[in-house]
């Protein structure tokens, strides 16, 4: 069989598969909603959480956290993860400055500066929190403003040159609700080589927060501007986060936990400690 | 070209809007046979691609011009389900069952083996395939040269040739 007709028959196959067809009207409403910067369909399953279910002020994202095991740190080249730690090192400002440069590319068609299907260049995003180990630099631009879009990014300077590993999207940010720590994305990213890394981030009144993974150390997440951040190497699970005050006292937890096999919602919870 | 009137209840008025339709018509099933293969997940799928629809909708003007809007709109739709789902939402390990009727039989080891190739191999066969994107195109969508782009296409074939060898 060549070619052209095992594509043919591949095509076939799949043939069978049809998406629902919706109206002009239906569509045109979605994107209203859109142009009111409300989250978007998709964005609304990524900050589904107290806003939409009663008060249960719990991101379902938050399980975005858990990472399906597999090698400790995935397929990364070792170079780039080798030097990361636990702790955020200074920040480099030069990651930003490259960061609006690369990173809408490696989003987008044929290297157009503003990421398809989105209304805001990242040139008009603030820098609002960036969570530096070492070489690479977990970047998140946006604003806390409800109706502000949000787009995170890693990056790695090798010395020469930079790479971009990724990105976890973009998101509408719905209104903040009243909570000390609130967890609103992230999740297992690979890179074009596989190599994988988790990010999370959130926001959080808190003057530290502290992520525990599954069978290794704690690390410290970035806080800044009221939010926190934080990427590591691999696909390992979070177990917890926890966001504690200036004087040291727990003021909440989120714990994360692994759901059945099979899939299923997440058991995060949200409680300020007592 | 179409625009919204804001200002009198949020009543559309689209103008010249039967070539979105068209092209929603057109492109609406390839964009999201492509889509779940690279996601190997129905809802994600179907949800990723009607929100990309919409957003080309809402900037149809603009994406119109596009060099391709086939291609924009399944960045879009990858761009969006890697952001909106959690992970705990494994992918399907096996192609999904539908129903279906008047349909030519298929070889269902062939929809398996393809359900099943490795993810870089698997998103090449569903944006040069099912999609009908250029190397070039599907390389951008990638990132990815377009040599490898064909380099890729030509491995996945060999090896679902190699699978299906002894069926043909």
């Amino acid at each position: 069989m060549n070619d052209e007709q095992l594509s043919t028959d591949i095509e076939r196959a799949f043939g069978r598969y049809r998406a629902r067809r919706l109206s002009t009207d239906s569509l045109g409403s979605a994107t209203g909603k859109l142009q009111a910067a409300q989250p978007s369909v998709v964005a609304r399953h990524r900050l589904v959480g107290g806003l939409s279910i009663g008060g249960v002020a719990v991101a379902l994202v938050a399980a975005s956290l858990l990472a399906l095991g597999l090698g400790p740190w995935g397929g990364a080249p070792a170079s780039a993860w080798a030097p990361w730690q636990p702790t955020p090192t200074k920040a480099d400002p030069a990651a930003a400055l490259k960061a609006r440069d690369l990173c809408p590319t490696s989003m987008s068609m044929g290297g157009d500066k503003p990421i398809p299907g989105w209304s805001t260049p990242i040139d008009n995003l603030p820098l609002l929190a960036q969570d530096q180990r070492g070489p690479v630099a977990l970047l998140l631009f946006g604003s806390t403003s409800q109706g502000s879009e949000l787009v995170d990014c890693l990056v790695w300077h090798d010395g020469e040159s930079w790479t971009v590993f990724g990105s976890g999207g973009q998101l509408v940010l719905d209104q903040i609700p009243d909570m000390p720590l609130w967890i609103m994305g992230g999740g297992q990213e690979a890179d074009a080589a596989g190599g994988r890394y988790v990010t999370i981030f959130g926001h959080t009144d808190a003057s530290r927060v502290v992520i525990a993974l599954a069978g290794r150390p704690q690390m410290e997440a970035t806080v800044q501007n009221g939010m926190f951040l934080a990427w590591w190497p691999g696909d390992t699970q979070a177990d917890s986060v926890t966001a504690y005050a200036q004087d040291g006292a727990v003021i909440a937890t989120e714990t994360l936990g692994m759901p059945g096999h099979g899939g299923g919602a997440p058991s995060a919870q949200a409680s300020p400690a007592s | 070209m179409w625009r919204r009137n804001v200002t009198e209840g949020g009543l559309d008025e689209l103008t010249a809007a039967p070539s979105f339709e068209a092209f929603y018509l057109d492109s609406l099933d390839p964009v999201y046979r492509a889509v779940l293969l690279a996601t190997r997940h129905p809802e994600r799928a179907e949800d990723a691609v009607q929100e990309a629809f919409a957003r080309a909708l809402q900037r149809w003007n603009q994406v119109s011009g596009h060099e391709s809007p086939r291609a924009w709109i399944i960045r879009v739709a990858l761009n969006h389900d890697r952001s909106g789902w959690p992970i705990w939402q494994r992918e399907a390990t096996e192609p999904p069952e539908v129903a279906v009727e008047d349909e030519l039989p298929i070889d269902p080891w062939l929809l398996r083996a393809v359900w099943r190739l490795p993810k870089r191999r698997r998103q090449v066969v569903a944006l040069r395939i099912l999609a009908d994107l250029s190397a070039k195109q599907t390389a951008e969508a990638m990132g990815i040269t377009a040599g490898a782009v064909g380099a890729r296409l030509h491995r996945a074939l060999g090896t679902l040739r190699a699978q299906l060898g002894p069926r043909n």
